[in-house]
């Protein structure tokens, strides 16, 4: 070899070597084929989006994944899309740490003793699946499919599998199966459904424990629909509830119902429409009231308020039906759909598409088959009825006597426990797929991730296999395959580049109008629900039925009522912690029947005495029952014994004090008044204020823009969108809960609870107001923050030296500090259902790392900054345009996720911004006395839009 | 001069410098005891360094703690160096010549401790020379807006004045020393640090005239820096900081603090030492009369603290002083705190006004430590308590010290002593020409 070719041959090798380390380690395993053609001319570190579906719950939202070189960094919701707008809830903005969550199987596991497992490969997996098969049906028993709500194809391909294979596909099991809901609809439409409910087109709403903001239907939709139809109609929501909610703090007015008391009021309400229906309960004031314990004064309100209304609606959901009275209520208020002319509101043609969800009744006879010996091989897909089921179904251990059981899962569950082996399922961002949210429409999932994280399939995949060594056939070469052909079958042969493009499907659907018919009287039997203390297992935002606890961002953000983020509790009313001398943390030992959880208490105001609150997810499974009339669960367990056990806990609660104690955060509507009438002399001074604040400084000169925020707190739900969307796209730290407990979380934006109110409490975002005389910039000893000349408090994480005084000196406290390095860490022992969250980024959830956005050392404050990383991305754009930004081309995460569209943000300096609009009708702004001129602004009510003249404009 | 007064001057030489002997086991107990509590000191500070600074208690929203109380502690401590220095001096207040050159090197010491704790407070402590104006290429420049920039200067300058008015004071009697050196290294250090003194009529002359100097230069500096570390609070906007009685009030306490150390060393000093026919009662009492004084202007600002509070009829003040006097039902609100703080800075010191209690030294003695708890409490609860409690409810939070801060806090006992003990057995504990003077 001569020295050219020596070279050459170095130049080769290292440059490939180079260029092959050059690209990241991304994913393990194989990669993903895309479903669909990517985007073209994608260049390096540029993101690119793909539409697809959230799975985080049945309702379907369309998804737009933000992806940089071929991993997904944000999920947005999709514009346009029929379900959401744009919109993701909480747990949906979470769903991205779903797919990075470490506490995610990896291998598929087969159990090796009594509780250990060992990670085998895919065929061995197989093999094992093939030889139970064989044996059970020597055995003669038979082969059971169980799953939980499948919607799309792959519920024809699990048809298909076990019509091949002799398995017997079951009713699928949901927690929220609506079962009660379902059937009094059957009793009185005939049509076993869930209805969409057209809240948009309303302008009177009475929601009966139906937790519309939450878990009911299709949160987003309704919650979107609430806000649109308070600025459109001028909506009045009142909602009554024998507990205390979201729902019920964030409508216009709360009614606080005895529990089991619904079909009184209903009763009543039918009257008011001079109805009466047989067996319901009576409906004069005076038995209602006392019945309810609502005043009749307020009865007597309400009826006329609902009769007055034009397009009323009327919504009975959530633990209202799942009580003793639940079917009563809900036909009752099937009832006072009907009477109240409110049915045009209810969308049968796109109802919630419940798959074959089944009830607890149809759990109750599997579970006596397996006890009976009847089960063989069992498969149990994407749900967790150990863990769920009523305690006294006895899942967990009858599921042992099925002779193999198999759990398709992502993560540890009770389920997966008992199951001989566990299959791991891929993400939705790793999987093609479908999801039928409702009638009508097709939500297209499909892989975003270019490369497999882990050895997973998807439960497609994993049937096309078993078919092919079980029957030795092979139709399809992957479930994408299967997809396509099915899809192509349904819509035609062009339907690609429309399904790709928007991300969904819908047909149109002529709504047929439903008629009432009488029913049985039978059914309208109510019962007084029992003295004594009452435990309610209530849904929620964060965690749903409870699949979400084990991810950590979810964790990380407090409960929006009691600010509470790590770990479990039971929340007390103020009478009976009073009573029992509780103070939040002290342990209280509550007990059912042979059931006993000992959990700290926290007291919860407005919280009717007597009943205590438990979250569904933390509940687990617990002594419910099944409502022999519907199937559906009742969560409501009276006669509970409560114990003081004399220990205490202490519970990371976020908000340091209940109370505003007069501090005029939360404007009152009032005080909002006096101001907007007050605007003509203090406008000219430049931001519209009320306050006359004499400065010696001089102003602050902005040139092109000047950023701004108005946040509407009627819209506000206090839902937590934001703060989970703030969290993924700045890769905010997650501190985990010992760091909690000392005052340590590190959100941007947060929700401040203030039960103020005698009837409720008020809410209010609060993130950096990027002041114009900011007491943080003035004190930081190196410039590390300092007002850019766009008005944002800017924050240079590389300067800062941390000396914390600008976190002590801002009024709002919302300056964070960098405790720790926040390192990526793996751990083994994660791998737990609820393992304990520790305080470092657990691998791979490094990878939800924004690029756009540097990682903040230990040792440096950091702070919300509008997402500077959208306006530079915006500028960048704008300035090649050769344009200034324009209105709606920087949107932050927090605004952008906002299911009601509460955050508005825009150039205030840009006359015709929506912002400036807003600012000029007259706001409020915390503190504002303080000096500090803030720059976002809140304001209590329907954001105005339009009509506004050049001479009235206060920002120039 | 008469032969008796000689023999006085020699047997004040002997007695004043015989503390500089050979140290007994004691001495060395002592001296590693306050180095092992340094060097703990400093180890957990390399921990917290590589750690972070979570190893702390701070949070939000209290985000000084303990440290922030230790450097206004110590620079409080470091102010009666001077003031009985350079402002006695100039009102030629005669006890202040038994303790000056202890509360000067006193002085020295809390401010090298003092300086500490603004850098160990630092979230990134390897930056810290970017609080220094000093010319470089990545355009970084200190906000002269920014309190703690001021800080940076208040504490280097009353360092830098300090020490030189100190050293200027030793010359006279480092040639004294010199004189006495048993060795050779001794010998050396001496002469080389007393700059050749010989003590004649020139050099007096000169040395008059530059003490005095120095003496007056010192004095504002007594006010500007304890007035400086009060804005550090004053600036702010926090309810509990941002008052102007803030300059005045912080100089007065830091007097009574350093009054109180004071005491606190000289008492055991002068027992140890036998220097009870040096340093009588008498000067005790003028130490306890101001001492009395400081702790009736602390009293006064604690009173026109509140007045202010309450006049202003700020909702935020007003509740926020509310918190302090009664705190919060649940437990850890710093409840007793202040009650604890005002029976040690304003009732306890009000025995002063017996001449009883005035002259007995254990008294002061045990006074002088309640005085320096009730100081170190004072800071605690304007610093801690205002940040815990300001304007948004929602961020209330509570602030308990960890153990390195509780560790560091030793530490920092553990240096000032170390340096003490050092000084103790190497320099003059008493200025020797001075009390010299007075015998003649």
């Amino acid at each position: 070899m001569n020295r050219r070719d020596f070279l050459k041959a170095v130049g080769v090798v290292s440059g490939g070597a180079v260029v092959a380390g050059c690209e990241p380690k991304k994913g393990t395993y194989k990669a993903i084929a895309p479903l669909f053609p990517l985007p073209e001319g994608r260049a390096p570190g540029e993101p690119y989006y793909i539409r697809t579906t959230c799975t985080e719950c049945p309702a379907g939202c369309g998804v737009t994944v933000r992806v940089i070189d071929g991993v997904p960094i944000k999920l947005e919701g999709t514009p346009g899309h029929p379900v959401n707008d744009g919109s993701l809830c909480v747990r949906g903005q979470a769903g991205i740490t779903r797919l990075y969550n470490p506490r995610r199987i990896q291998k598929p596991m087969r159990r090796k003793g009594a509780d250990g497992w060992e990670e085998i490969e895919w065929e061995q997996a197989y093999g094992d699946i093939i030889a139970a098969v064989k044996r059970s049906r020597q055995e003669g028993k038979k082969n059971l499919y169980l799953s939980g709500r499948t919607s799309g194809m792959l519920g024809r391909l699990i048809d298909e599998f076990c019509q091949k294979t002799g398995f017997e596909r079951l009713p699928e099991y949901e927690v929220f199966d609506y079962a009660t809901l379902r059937r009094a609809n059957e009793l009185v439409f005939s049509i076993r459904e869930v209805p969409s409910y057209n809240i948009a087109a309303s302008d009177f709403l009475l929601t009966i424990g139906a937790d519309v903001l939450q878990t009911f239907g299709s949160p987003v939709s309704q919650q979107k629909q609430i806000a649109r139809a308070k600025r459109e109609n001028g909506l009045k929501w009142v909602h009554a509830e024998p507990h205390v909610s979201l729902e019920g703090l964030q409508a216009h007015r709360r009614v606080a119902l005895k529990p089991g008391s619904e079909p009184h009021l209903l009763s009543y309400l039918l009257a008011a429409y001079g109805k009466s229906v047989p067996g319901a309960p009576a409906a004069d004031a005076p038995s209602v009231s006392r019945a309810t314990g609502v005043s009749e004064d307020v009865l007597r309100d309400l009826a006329q308020q609902l009769r007055a209304a034009a397009r009323p609606l009327v919504i009975a959901g959530g633990v209202s039906l799942a009580g003793e009275n639940g079917l009563a209520t809900a036909v009752l208020c099937a009832q006072l759909q009907s009477a109240g002319g409110m049915l045009t509101r209810l969308d049968f043609s796109r109802s919630l598409e419940m798959g074959r969800v089944g009830t607890l009744k149809d759990l109750q006879a599997l579970s006596e088959r397996l006890e009976k010996g009847q089960g063989g091989v069992l498969f149990i897909a994407r749900t967790d009825p150990a863990g769920t089921a009523p305690e006294a179904m006895r899942f967990a251990e009858k599921m042992e006597k099925a002779s193999y059981r198999v759990a398709f899962a992502d993560a540890i569950s009770a389920t997966t426990e008992k199951c001989d082996l566990v299959l791991p399922l891929s993400h939705a961002l790793e999987s093609a797929g479908d999801e039928v949210p409702r009638k009508g429409l097709r939500g297209l999932v499909q892989p975003v991730i270019e490369k497999q994280l882990h050895d997973t399939k998807t439960e497609g995949d994993i049937l096309l296999d078993l078919l092919d060594e079980m029957t030795a056939e092979r139709e399809f070469r992957s479930f994408a395959a299967f997809l396509k052909q099915q899809w192509r079958e349904a819509y035609g042969p062009g339907y690609e580049p429309q399904f790709s493009e928007t991300g969904y499907r819908e047909a149109s659907a002529k709504p047929a109008l439903p008629a009432a018919r009488p029913v049985p009287p039978e059914v309208l039997k109510t019962a007084a629900l029992p003295e004594g203390p009452t435990l309610v297992l209530t849904p929620s935002v964060r965690y749903f039925d409870g699949r979400s606890r084990n991810l950590k961002l979810l964790n990380e953000i407090p409960d929006p009522l009691t600010t509470i983020t790590y770990g479990e509790w039971v929340s007390v009313s103020e009478e009976d912690a009073r009573d029992l001398k509780l103070r939040d943390g002290d342990e209280l030992e509550i007990a059912a029947d042979s059931w006993t959880r000992v959990l700290p208490a926290k007291i919860q105001k407005h919280l009717p005495s007597g009943v205590m609150m438990v979250d569904r997810g933390v509940a687990g499974a617990c002594p419910t029952k099944v409502d022999p009339a519907t199937g559906g669960e009742i969560v409501w367990l009276t006669g509970v014994r409560v114990r003081r056990t004399g220990g205490a806990v202490k519970l990371p609660v976020m908000s340091g004090s209940p109370s505003q104690h007069g501090r005029g955060i939360i404007p009152d509507p009032v005080h909002l008044k006096k101001k907007g009438d007050g605007h003509d002399g203090d406008h000219e001074k430049g931001h519209g204020e009320g306050h006359h604040n004499l400065t010696l400084y001089p102003e602050q000169e902005y040139k092109d823009y000047r950023w701004a925020m108005a946040i509407d707190l009627d819209a506000c739900n206090a839902c937590g969108a934001c703060v989970a969307a703030c969290y993924v796209e700045n890769n905010i730290g997650m501190t985990g809960r010992d760091q909690h407990l000392r005052g340590r979380e590190m959100s941007w934006i947060r929700i401040e609870p203030f039960y103020d109110r005698e009837d409720g409490a008020d809410f209010l975002p609060m993130l950096c107001q990027q002041c114009d005389a900011a007491p943080c910039e003035a004190v930081c000893p190196v410039f590390a923050t300092y007002h850019n000349p766009e008005g944002l408090n800017a924050q240079i994480y590389n300067r800062c030296v941390g000396t914390r005084y600008c976190a002590n000196n801002c009024p709002y406290k919302v300056r964070r500090f960098n405790w720790f390095d926040y390192r990526p860490r793996r751990d083994p022992q994660l791998r737990q259902p609820h393992g304990d969250f520790t305080d470092s980024i657990e691998m791979p959830m490094d990878w939800v790392s924004n690029p756009l956005v540097s990682l903040r050392k230990r040792g440096v404050m950091e702070k919300c900054t509008f997402c500077v990383q959208r306006i530079r991305e915006a500028r960048d754009h704008a300035k090649d345009k050769g344009r200034k930004i324009e209105e709606g081309e920087v949107i932050p995460a927090c605004a952008q996720t906002c299911p009601s569209e509460a955050i508005i943000f825009g150039n205030s300096l840009d006359p015709d911004s929506r912002v400036a609009k807003i600012i000029h009708q007259g706001t409020h702004r915390v503190f504002e006395e303080l000096g500090t001129r803030p720059a976002v602004h809140y304001v209590n009510g329907p954001i105005p839009d339009a009509h506004f003249k050049d001479s009235e404009r206060g920002e120039a | 001069m008469t032969e008796q007064a000689i023999e006085q001057h020699h047997r004040l030489e002997r007695d004043i410098l015989a503390a500089m002997s050979r140290p007994t086991g004691w001495y060395w107990v002592a001296l590693g005891v306050s180095i092992a509590a340094f060097l703990m000191g400093m180890g957990l500070w390399l921990y917290m360094i590589l750690t972070g600074m979570g190893v702390a208690g701070i949070n939000n929203p209290v985000g000084w703690g303990v440290f922030i109380v230790d450097f206004v502690f110590w620079v409080g401590i470091a102010h009666s160096g001077t003031l009985i220095s350079a402002v006695l001096f100039l009102f030629r207040a005669r006890f202040r010549s038994r303790f000056n050159r202890a509360a000067e090197a006193m002085t020295i010491f809390a401010v090298m401790t003092a300086g500490l704790f603004p850098l160990i407070h630092l979230g990134r402590v390897w930056f810290a020379y970017w609080l220094f104006p000093y010319p470089n290429n990545h355009l970084i420049w200190p906000n002269f807006k920014s309190p703690l920039v001021w800080d940076v200067f208040a504490v280097s300058t009353y360092l830098t004045v300090s020490a030189v008015f100190w050293y200027v004071g030793l010359i006279p009697d480092l040639a004294i020393a010199r004189r006495h050196a048993k060795n050779k290294i001794q010998m050396w250090a001496y002469r080389v640090f007393s700059l050749g003194w010989v003590g004649s009529v020139q050099q007096w002359k000169h040395y008059n005239k530059l003490y005095g100097l120095l003496a007056c230069f010192a004095t504002p500096l007594v006010v500007s820096v304890h007035s400086v570390v009060s804005w550090d609070f004053a600036m702010s906007v926090i309810p509990g900081w941002h008052t102007t009685i803030f300059a005045p009030y912080f100089v007065a306490g830091a007097i009574l603090s350093g009054c109180a150390m004071v005491i606190t060393l000289m008492v055991p000093m002068r027992k140890i030492f036998r220097l009870e026919e040096i340093i009588t009662v008498k000067h005790f009492e003028g130490i306890a009369q101001m001492l009395l004084l400081t702790s009736l202007i602390v009293t006064y600002s604690y009173i026109v603290e509140y007045a202010i509070a309450f006049y202003s009829g700020n909702t935020y003040e007003i509740s926020h002083f509310v918190y302090r006097l009664l705190g919060a039902e649940e437990p850890g609100h710093y409840r007793y705190a202040y009650w604890v703080m005002v029976a040690c800075n304003s009732v306890i010191p009000l025995l002063l006004f017996f001449r009883k209690v005035r002259t007995s030294i254990p008294a002061l003695f045990v006074m002088s430590l309640f005085v320096n708890v009730g100081m170190w409490l004072e800071r605690f609860i304007i610093i801690v308590t205002s940040l815990a409690r300001d304007f948004d409810p929602y961020a209330w939070g509570l602030y308990k010290p960890s153990f390195v801060e509780v560790g560091i806090t030793i530490g920092s006992f553990g240096l000032f002593f170390t340096l003490f003990l050092l000084f103790c057995k190497t320099l003059p504990v008493l200025a020797i020409t001075e009390i010299k003077e007075e015998y003649t």
